[in-house]
């Protein structure tokens, strides 16, 4: 009898310590939870800076003329594209700091048409946190940028 | 006699322990049931409030580009038609400067502050006025001036009129800059 009165509270022990270590884990997963997931970049801004990129208005072949319009020229005649990805590139490291104590970790500039990339610029490191935005230029000539955060 | 009076009191003793026992396991038993309905309950509320989270970003969101959308795209501000590329984020430099301090409008726009600075190219911090103008790249629209405010930003297109000095054309020039738009804190 003493037996098993001794080894029913060892089970009801063991029950308790199992859900002890059930609440402190629920209480790490609770703060976890809390943390602030608030994202660097936020994907509006991304679609704004595209609007405004494609607007820029650079000099080529003594003409004023709009990054979009580059884009185009770029993609019809191949024409303009080495200027066409040092503009960029300057633009995108000028907007978007990769630096160490910068919440952005990399980007990736891409400008491509069906089974056919035209333009590709990569900087940083690629996590799977990231804020993005694509849009059309001509029919089928889309331009996207992802930020890693 | 003696042995009934040791054996009663021998059962008593099973009786009480027995008892003993079954007040401690109903304990316990009542202590786990709470325990569980707490668990389901923080649950619940984290499920909960992840949801609340989330349409509070959106909202928020949805606010920031309302509100920078809206000044972007106000006939104050827009570049209209008067510009090739003057659709959604494109600011009249021009319109902006002359908009700068006028007081008809310091409670127009139902915000704190309106500011707009280049982002590319970037130079050393020039505040624009009417001497320096277009050799500047920080544009202070206006300011009311407070301690709680939540600023909220959007990328624009800066657009202006310049001439071309060998033919005399005039073209436009645009650069990218930012919408900065500050508003009090609702309490």
């Amino acid at each position: 009898m003493i037996r098993k009165i001794k080894a029913q509270e060892e089970m009801v022990g063991f029950a308790v310590i199992i859900v002890i270590v059930a609440v402190v884990m629920l209480i790490f997963l609770w703060f976890y939870l809390r943390t602030d997931t608030e994202t660097a970049v936020k994907s509006y801004e991304i679609e704004s800076f595209l609007q405004a990129m494609l607007h820029y208005t650079i000099d080529y072949n003594s003409q004023k003329i709009a990054i979009i319009d580059l884009i185009k020229e770029c993609n019809s005649y191949e024409e303009g594209c080495d200027k066409l990805n040092k503009e960029l590139k300057e633009i995108i490291e000028e907007s978007w700091n990769t630096e160490k104590d910068s919440k952005i970790r990399g980007y990736e500039l891409d400008i491509y048409e069906q089974d056919k990339q035209i333009l590709l610029i990569q900087k940083g490191n690629k996590t799977n946190d990231y804020s993005g935005s694509s849009q059309p230029i001509t029919g089928e000539v889309i331009i996207s940028l992802k930020v890693y955060n | 006699m003696k042995k009934t009076k040791t054996r009663s009191a021998s059962c008593f003793k099973m009786n009480n322990k027995k008892s003993q026992m079954k007040i401690q396991q109903m304990a316990f038993m009542l202590v786990a049931v709470t325990l569980f309905f707490v668990l389901v309950g923080l649950f619940v509320l984290g499920i909960g409030f992840s949801g609340l989270k989330q349409s509070s970003e959106t909202l928020e969101k949805e606010n920031a580009v309302l509100l920078v959308s809206e000044l972007a795209n106000s006939p104050e501000f827009s570049c209209g038609e008067v510009y090739k590329y003057g659709d959604s984020y494109c600011v009249d430099e021009d319109k902006v400067m002359a908009l700068k301090n006028m007081d008809e409008y310091s409670n127009f726009w139902d915000v704190n502050s309106i500011e707009i600075r280049k982002v590319y190219p970037s130079e050393n911090e020039i505040e624009c006025s009417k001497e320096n103008y277009p050799d500047c790249n920080v544009i202070k629209v206006y300011s009311r001036g407070s301690n709680q405010e939540i600023f909220k930003s959007s990328f624009i297109s800066l657009c202006r009129k310049e001439k071309v000095l060998e033919t005399g054309e005039n073209y436009d020039k645009c650069e990218i800059g930012k919408l900065l738009v500050s508003y009090e804190v609702q309490k």
